[in-house]
């Protein structure tokens, strides 16, 4: 009885899981097919693949998605790091907490057609800035989150190594340093995966030129044509190498954060 | 209520491709209280776990009597468990707690309400101002007693504890064994209780197994493992031990157990009887313990504590040298498991 | 006041700026473009933005049941049931894909229904939407799994309860407001949505994100569209309200 509980929970959660990746490996297998149509397989091939290296525009899709992304989540973690720092030794929730939750609760889109109205009225050039304040508003709330419970619960081990004669330099170098090194890489990890996989924020953002990797994607993906760069088999080798990078990134992560918790 | 014996046939169990136990042989007296004594990791709470159907065995059998419950899945075993944790439900009132159990057995009506509210009162809850709160707002001595009820309402044939005192102040555990121990007494409901405490063990079982490394070291009654503990490790886990090395007539080199009780200082003046041996050695520490008093002596550089009645320490000094006398029956000559040089 | 405390002034006049400025901006915009209350009454009343509000909701509606059927069982798979080595592999496997830009994602099912062929509509949109938010409800399930520890199951078991009524007795009530939260969530994340009913929708599929995008960048309907996207903050900061004052409530209560 217990078994075949246990069993059939089993095999639907692969089924599950079946499901949630057959999109993606689709992907992959459009992404070595020949033929540049959907769904049609004319034997194995690496060209799409080939092709990436040439294709300009989404090498400076890339190189900008890159710096908005390392941008947005230094500048986000050193804004919390900030904040955190003058509330070191407060318990209670304060003013600040309540600020940061939300733009982590508001739909996507509200957020960006506000900054988008506002950035207008204010005369604000839309383009890389604006993307980056942009990404920055959203990566800021994570960022203090994510980083508050190491930063406000580590005082009573700085304590600790002031009565063992710390000064509070070497306190500062030697504890808590180390005990905000994992929120630090879990900081901006998420952050830099939230703005380097945003679409509707910068969708909205953004002004003529400048363009970032989901942006030239989705520009490419709804008006497909057998063009060099616009094919689906093309666009399926490019998502295929993103999709990959994130999974990847997304895992190491995910164990590592698992981890940490199965230890505390 | 029948009071079952639980019986373990060589019983081998674990979780997680981990083996925890390895071929447990015991029989847990019917309506009495055997104490399972080991320290932490030694397998005490998987086997309360296997005897309440929660982990799987690998190999051998356990039977509640004469029936064989190896295969029978928890709900189909009717015992009490209390867990460590109490695994309370938070979701639930005390009442709720306590009444799981019956609803689950299609329990309803009047006659859920008044053994709820009886099995509140046997454990000394009182019915009225507790049923309604939730178990989240309780003390701890509280939750430890709802967890009680709410193992006993179902008039169990065994019934198991995993440590449920641990988390408690001294006081309030002192009071809870005692209470438990009448408890006991009074249903008759064959009981095993693990504890890593040694107080507890001796407070409580009629009959106590000694546990290490997934295996049963010893089981007896309290006073007989006490008295001649089967190797260093049960002498010196369950009550204290000088173990010293010492040649045996006819025998060899060996280790031998000596309780500091048995180990008495002489006055000055007086010589001892041919039934005792007789040390010299150096008072090195006195240690105040209430109605005892330890001696720290160092004798042929070996630490030897002797547990003197207050009143006899009187006349000792804090330091200097002294001799001491042991009865020659009270040396245990201990086995070769877990003796270490 | 701490002197340190105004460490924190650069995290709040960035939010100010950045954020809630543009927040209070549009709802005044809302209120002024075309004279208050008239944009509101537009973003209510027109019968051809119903079309969004009906369709969206049942579309959210629906991708966010087909989460908690496909996410539920198997958070509690992963809680209960599976080894150490096998819980952490579907986990990560479960969550790694909310890492992956939600247009990727859409992009890849939109080539799968291509390639069996399935065109864009309504119901390949709901389940691109339902594929999107399946993370968001998976963690929130298997938080919930969580807060019902292995041992309360044991418990119920000792006390007579089967496997499946250990399982409705227990684990559903005590993880049910987890469960909500995540629901609540996949709701308003799909009912605000653009990029997936942009690449999977068609011309028969669309939610209020599509809405406010045509108001906004294709329109010019700066009022109306400003409405609309007030509404919605309102409709989701309920919903939040509603869900985080119950968490806190069995936060406290324990």
């Amino acid at each position: 009885m217990r078994l075949d509980a246990k069993t059939l929970l089993r095999v639907y959660t692969f089924t599950v899981l079946a499901l949630v990746y057959a999109p993606i490996a689709a992907l992959a297998v459009q992404s070595f097919s020949e033929s540049p149509l959907i769904g049609v397989w004319e034997g194995f091939t690496l060209k799409w693949y080939s092709m990436i290296p040439g294709d300009e525009r989404a090498l400076r899709a890339l190189y900008n998605s890159l710096s908005v992304a390392a941008l947005s989540a230094l500048s986000s973690i050193v804004i919390a790091l900030l904040a955190l720092a003058g509330y070191r030794r407060v318990r209670r929730v304060t003013l600040v907490d309540l600020a940061v939750y939300p733009p982590l609760i508001l739909p996507d889109i509200v957020e960006a057609v506000a900054l988008l109205m506002f950035l207008v009225y204010l005369g604000f050039p839309l383009g890389f800035y604006s993307v980056l304040v942009g990404h920055t508003a959203f990566n800021v709330a994570y960022a203090y989150i994510i980083l508050a419970p190491a930063l406000r619960g580590g005082t009573k081990l700085e304590e600790a190594a002031r009565t063992l004669g710390a000064s509070p330099l070497q306190v500062f170098i030697r504890v808590t340093l180390p005990l905000a090194a994992p929120g630090l890489i879990s900081a901006f990890t998420l952050t830099f995966l939230l703005s380097f996989t945003d679409f509707i924020k910068t969708l909205f953002t953004t002004g003529p030129g400048f363009e970032t990797l989901p942006l030239m994607i989705w520009n490419r993906a709804r008006r497909p044509g057998l063009g060099e760069y616009s094919s689906y088999s093309y666009l399926a080798a490019l998502s295929t190498l993103l999709v990959a990078s994130s999974i990847s990134i997304a895992a190491v992560y995910t164990l590592y954060a698992l981890r940490r918790g199965a230890r505390s | 209520m029948p009071r079952p014996p639980v019986r373990l046939e060589g019983v081998w169990a674990g979780y997680e491709g981990r083996v925890v136990l390895r071929g447990v042989d015991i029989e847990f007296p019917g309506g009495g209280i055997t104490a399972v004594l080991g320290p932490s990791g030694c397998g005490k709470t998987t086997l309360l776990k296997v005897i309440a159907g929660l982990v799987e065995v690998l190999r051998g059998r356990v039977f509640f009597g004469d029936v064989e419950v190896t295969r029978l899945p928890p709900e189909r075993r009717n015992v009490g468990m209390v867990f460590q944790d109490l695994a309370l439900f938070p979701h639930m009132t005390v009442f709720e707690n306590v009444a799981f159990g019956l609803r689950v057995r299609g329990v309803g009506g009047s006659e859920l309400k008044r053994r709820v509210m009886e099995a509140l009162e046997l454990v000394g809850l009182d019915p009225v101002e507790f049923a309604s709160r939730r178990v989240t707002e309780l003390s701890g001595g509280q939750q430890q007693r709802v967890a009680l009820a709410r193992a006993l309402v179902i008039e169990p044939e065994v019934l198991l504890l995993d440590e449920p005192l641990a988390h408690l102040d001294y006081k309030i555990r002192q009071r809870l064994v005692w209470e438990l121990r009448r408890l006991q007494r009074r249903l008759g409901v064959t009981t095993i209780y693990v504890t890593h405490d040694q107080w507890e063990a001796m407070e409580l079982a009629d009959m106590l197994a000694v546990m290490r490394d997934g295996g049963v070291v010893q089981f007896g009654r309290p006073e007989e493992v006490y008295e001649n503990p089967a190797d260093e490790f049960v002498a010196t886990f369950f009550g204290d031990a000088n173990i010293m090395p010492a040649r045996l007539l006819g025998e060899g080199e060996g280790l031998v157990a000596v309780r500091p009780e048995d180990v008495m200082p002489l006055p000055p003046g007086r010589e001892a009887g041919p039934g005792f041996y007789v040390i010299e050695g150096y008072v090195e520490d006195r240690v105040f313990q209430g109605p005892l008093v330890r001696f720290e002596v160092r004798v042929d550089g070996v630490v030897v504590r002797s547990l003197v009645p207050r009143r006899i320490a009187r006349g000792m000094p804090d330091r200097g040298p002294v001799r001491l006398v042991i009865p020659k029956g009270s040396v245990k000559r201990l086995g070769g498991r877990g003796a270490r040089g | 006041m701490n002197p340190s405390r105004l460490l924190a002034a650069p995290l709040i006049l960035y939010l100010i700026v950045f954020f809630y400025a543009p927040l209070l901006y549009i709802a005044l915009v809302g209120a002024s473009i075309e004279g208050f209350p008239r944009s509101y009454i537009e973003a209510v009343s027109r019968p051809e933005f119903h079309v969004f509000y009906i369709k969206g909701a049942a579309a959210a509606t629906i991708a966010t049941l087909m989460a908690i059927i496909l996410s539920v069982p198997v958070a509690f798979y992963a809680a209960y049931y599976a080894r150490r080595i096998e819980r952490a592999l579907i986990v990560v496997a479960m969550v790694s894909t909310f890492w992956v830009d939600v247009l990727l994602r859409a992009l890849s099912l939109k080539l799968l229904f291509q390639a069996i062929g399935v065109s864009p509509g309504f119901w390949p949109m709901v389940v691109g939407l339902a594929y999107e938010v399946l993370p968001i409800v998976f963690i929130a399930s298997y938080l919930g799994a969580s807060q019902a520890p292995r041992e309360l199951i044991d418990a119920a078991r000792t006390l007579g309860a089967g496997p499946l009524q250990a399982f409705a007795r227990v684990a559903l009530p005590i993880s049910a407001p987890w469960i909500a939260a995540g629901a609540a969530a996949s709701f308003v994340y799909s009912f605000a949505d653009y990029a997936v009913p942009s690449l999977l929708g068609g011309t028969t599929g669309f939610t209020v994100g599509n809405l406010i995008y045509t108001l906004i960048l294709e329109g010019d309907r700066w009022g109306v569209g400003s409405a609309v996207a007030v509404m919605l903050t309102l409709v989701s900061a309920a919903g939040a309200a509603l869900l985080f004052g119950r968490l806190y409530r069995i936060e406290v209560g324990r």
